[in-house]
């Protein structure tokens, strides 16, 4: 079974869904816009340097941007392995989740 | 990124932000804050963004700093782990080159503990530094003496007249002291007569009872807490009375058992105040008491002495008629198990040189280790050339390799380390029965011994992996994998130098033991000139015991039919004698000698086998024996009257009024014979006798024991039973001896395994080297044996040149070893022959089961190793 954290898991999520956008401003925007905090980017990069090393993610730099002076953005890229790490966790997800009703203010 | 070109980034910042390597190359961190940067500026201004960049630049950087302390110890663990395998891998190597490192290790600390305890001797007492001991020397043109103890009468005079006196005091010793408690009555030994001002000057831990007044009144006793519960089980005996020597004292104090590592010890103190009506407490000439003073702070030593000599200069008239000079000396009293050297000290002493002997020992026995580890690991190193060599092709770079093989080495000197401690711990107790100390290892755990041994050991595993790492890794892929040999020349010298030295400090060892052994045997089982064959000894404390009812003793002693004599006598073969003067008549001030005395009965030469070289032994029918004080004196008490001839000193006469000499015996050994024999008188004086000597026909012995017991209590109801053999107590005059020889022969054991360990590793190692040579060699038809001799050679010539190197060396220092005891074998062939041939066989078995692997094999797959 492959343990993710929280943190593990929404990065992944972040780079699956923006496809091949997935660097590091974008990833950390992605990231606030679901949880509300901001990234700090140091922990950002250490989380993905582990993500690497597990291999669920490859880094690959990208052409240069279409500008003088353009840097090389590097993109991050799911492995297969990466895939199937977000699929145990979505079906982890679903397994505790269900039949538990939506948790509403009221509690009687 | 749109507007605001003119405003760029934080520069200092920048320069921090590309300071993390690991973002720039795996991520794109300049980049990214770039862009956030901008965003933050569109949406909140310069300054925003600009504060957002210093803080964010700082805690990223923080994560940075996590980053590499985590990537550290992946790589840690990675090369341990690698480490780890291919130490599994090569388990022959790795196993021999463990063993040998630990079993040096395990001697170092083990001797590390024993120097420690040593130097650690009396350095607890509270303010040491200014604590002495005050010995007293005196010379005369013929001889010297010091002795430990001093006159008593000295205190007073230091404490009253000297203001750089602080404290003075004394201590005085008796053994076999009768202790009555109730019904419980016992022999005391270290029952020691002190002054109160001595727990101000040595540190004594009290237990119960007042340390400021215990001993101010006389007839108080302390007593130490084992012996307190041995007649006070559970109760608290302070206040309580205790009979000693049939005075009862006071209990005024239960203090701590005395230390292992102090230079006196004791059971029992009694105030000295009780005793201060005896004739010695004020008789200069009468040096009783160890005395101890402790100076006032800013007192110059020397000065000091100084000032005391003039004491010594008054000591007293009759030593200043005899033109003995005497000299007080202030010994500090930490120095004293060390470097006293004076005799009849109370406890045995330490000696500097036997400790400077072990810590060499130790340290060449370390050595030894450590240049086998580095010879294996080289060799093992380039025996993995090939592996490297593929390595290296596939990418490792060279840092990376050479990190990971010192890793390697480190690692396995750690595992050394870890064993040598355990096996350290398991051996510390048979280590201690056998060098009669307590050491534990429990003394070693603290910050600067632990560090220190660490250190030590990753030094070791760095010194022996770094060169042979550093070539390994710096060789081009094509030379490994050929399997080039690295070392030639001068490396294959200085391992052939390794192992020539380690046969010669094994051959050494050997050698020693043997000879040691042999001394000892001979002392042990030579004639000593009387017979100590089945005699039980019963001892008593010389309180006239034996008044007036000797002939009836013995008598009854006699009705056992296994009890074929008896004889009583102030002290035996074996015990420590004391001196006393004596003169030839009519010159007592030019001629008075100290000598040696026995006190003995009727019987005792008979019982004893002592020959007589002229006159007769002592006889109940002479009537003058006794009450004229008839002297018998041994031959060299002869010659030191000039008598050359023992017929000569028949009827002549010492002392006065004169008592004649009826008697000279043979020569025998009364004190071991590590002495020559020294001269000897001997008297009746029933008043002093000890000791009363059974013979025993051996048959019946449990029998005649119990009779003996019984026949005792009878006869002497108030004196605890107290007996041992003559033989056996002889035999502990030898127990220094007996010591050295075991822990040579420890050290030759562990040479010659160190010794094979270096071997057996080597062996290997040429073996593999030179497998196609043998494989060649068998197809052009050698036989086995043949090449087990080819490549023994080289073992052989180290074996011969270590030969030759240790013999003389040997012979010289045993030579003069054995001339120190008066008594002694010579060298002899016996040793040499028996060291150097037990080096060989061990040497042929340990290559030859090396290189019987190879020898033996198929050819085919010699020819195919590559």
């Amino acid at each position: 079974m492959i343990e993710l954290t929280k943190n593990e898991e929404l990065i992944l999520l972040s780079i699956w869904k923006l496809k091949d956008n997935a660097y590091g401003v974008t990833v950390r925007q992605n990231y606030k816009s679901i949880t509300g905090k901001e990234l700090n980017y140091g922990s950002m990069y250490n989380t993905l340097y582990l993500l690497v090393r597990r291999g669920f993610v490859v880094n690959n730099e990208s052409d240069p941007e279409a500008k003088k002076g353009g840097r090389r953005k590097i993109l991050y890229t799911l492995t297969p392995e990466g895939i199937r790490a977000l699929k145990e966790a979505q079906k982890i997800q679903k397994l505790a989740w269900d039949n538990i009703p939506d948790l509403s203010i009221e509690e009687s | 990124m749109g507007s605001g070109n003119e405003i760029k980034t934080p520069h200092f910042a920048n320069s921090l932000l590309k300071r993390m390597s690991v973002y720039n190359d795996r991520h794109s961190i300049l980049y990214d804050f770039e862009e956030t940067f901008y965003e933050i500026m569109e949406d909140e201004g310069a300054f925003k963004a600009k504060c957002w960049y210093w803080i964010n630049a700082i805690t990223t950087y923080l994560e940075f700093l996590k980053l590499k302390c985590l990537r550290g110890l992946i790589m840690f663990f990675t090369y341990l782990k690698t480490a780890l395998r291919n130490i599994r891998r090569h388990k022959k190597y790795s196993i021999i080159n463990i063993t040998g490192l630990s079993i040096g290790m395990c001697c170092c600390i083990i001797i590390l503990l024993y120097v420690k305890f040593e130097l650690s001797y009396d350095n607890y007492h509270k303010d040491g530094s200014r604590v002495y001991r005050i010995p007293i020397k005196k010379e005369t043109k013929s001889r010297k003496v010091a002795w430990p103890t001093n006159t008593a009468a000295l205190i007073p005079v230091l404490r009253d007249k000297f203001t750089q006196v602080e404290f003075a005091g004394r201590l005085t010793f008796d053994n076999f002291v009768t202790v009555k408690y109730k019904d419980k009555i016992y022999y005391e030994n270290n029952v020691a007569w002190g002054d109160q001002d001595i727990f101000n000057i040595l540190t004594i831990g009290f237990l119960h009872g007042d340390r400021l007044t215990a001993l101010t009144n006389p007839n108080t006793v302390v007593l130490t807490k084992s012996t307190a519960e041995k007649y006070f089980r559970g109760e608290n005996p302070v206040g309580k009375s205790i009979n000693i020597n049939n005075r009862d004292m006071k209990i005024t104090g239960i203090i701590v058992d005395s230390p292992q590592n102090t230079h006196i010890k004791f059971n029992i103190i009694v105030s000295l105040l009780s005793q201060k009506d005896q004739w010695w407490m004020t008789h200069w000439p009468t040096a009783m008491c160890y005395t101890y003073i402790k100076l006032a702070p800013g007192v110059e030593v020397d000065k000091f002495e100084k000032q005391i000599a003039d004491l010594a200069d008054n000591y007293s008239i009759e030593s200043k008629r005899r033109g003995e000079k005497i000299t007080f000396s202030l010994q500090p009293v930490k120095d004293i198990h060390l470097y006293s050297h004076l005799d009849f000290e109370k406890e045995s002493p330490g000696s500097v040189l036997y400790l400077f002997i072990f810590c060499t020992s130790g340290i060449l026995i370390l050595l030894i280790s450590c240049s086998n580890y580095i010879n294996l690991t080289s060799a093992r190193f380039s025996n993995r050339s090939k592996e490297v060599g593929i390595r290296k092709v596939a990418g490792a770079c060279r840092a990376q390799l050479f990190a990971q093989l010192v890793c390697e080495s480190v690692t396995i000197s750690l595992a050394a380390l870890i064993i040598a401690v355990i096996t350290a711990k398991l051996l510390i107790p048979y280590v201690n029965s056998l060098v009669g100390a307590k050491l534990e290892i429990r003394n070693l755990i603290n910050f600067s011994d632990i560090s220190g041994i660490i250190v030590f050991t990753v030094i070791t595993g760095l010194a022996a992996g770094s060169y042979p790492a550093f070539i390994t890794s710096s060789l081009k892929p094509a030379a490994l994998i050929r399997n080039i040999s690295l070392f030639s020349g001068n490396r294959i010298f200085i391992r052939k130098m390794l192992v020539t030295g380690q046969f010669v400090i094994s051959i050494f060892l050997i050698i020693g033991s043997i000879t040691v052994y042999r001394q000892i045997g001979y002392m042990k089982y030579s004639d000593p000139g009387f017979d100590k064959q089945q005699k039980l000894v019963l001892q008593f404390p010389a309180e006239s015991v034996f008044t007036n009812r000797l002939e009836t003793v013995k008598e009854e002693f006699g009705k056992h039919p296994s009890i074929t004599g008896a004889a009583a006598s102030s002290s035996i073969p074996g015990r420590r004698l004391s001196t006393s003067r004596i003169f030839p008549s009519g010159e007592r001030a030019a001629k008075s000698m100290s000598i040696k005395f026995l006190r003995i009965d009727h019987d005792f030469l008979q019982l004893y086998k002592i020959k007589m070289a002229a006159g007769r032994p002592f006889s109940k029918e002479m009537k003058s024996d006794r009450f004229l004080g008839s002297i018998i004196i041994n031959e060299s008490m002869a010659r030191l009257n000039g008598w050359y001839n023992p017929e000569e000193a028949i009827g002549k006469t010492f002392y006065d009024p004169p008592r004649p000499v009826v008697g000279v015996t043979e020569d025998f050994n009364f004190q071991g014979l590590q002495r020559s024999i020294e001269p000897l008188y001997m008297n009746i004086w029933p008043e002093k006798f000890a000791y009363f000597t059974l013979a025993l026909d051996i048959k019946n012995l449990s029998s005649a024991l119990s009779f003996i017991k019984v026949k005792h209590l009878e006869l002497f109801p108030d004196i605890p039973f107290n007996y041992f053999f003559l033989d056996s107590a002889f035999e502990d005059l030898y127990q220094f001896e007996e010591k050295v020889s075991r822990v040579f022969g420890i050290f030759s054991l562990i040479g010659i395994l160190i010794s094979c360990m270096g071997i057996l590793g080597l062996a290997a190692y040429t073996a593999e080297r030179r497998t196609k040579e043998i494989g060649i060699r068998k197809t052009l038809g050698a036989s086995v044996s043949g090449i087990l001799l080819l490549l023994s050679k080289d073992f052989i010539k180290c074996l011969v040149t270590g030969t030759l190197i240790a013999w003389p060396v040997s012979y010289f220092i045993m030579n003069k070893w054995l001339q120190s005891f008066a008594y002694h074998t010579n060298p002899g062939w016996i040793p040499f022959i028996t060291a150097s041939t037990l080096i060989l066989i061990t040497a042929i078995i340990t290559v030859s089961l090396q290189i019987l692997k190879s020898a033996s094999a198929n050819p085919v797959d010699s020819l195919k190793y590559e």
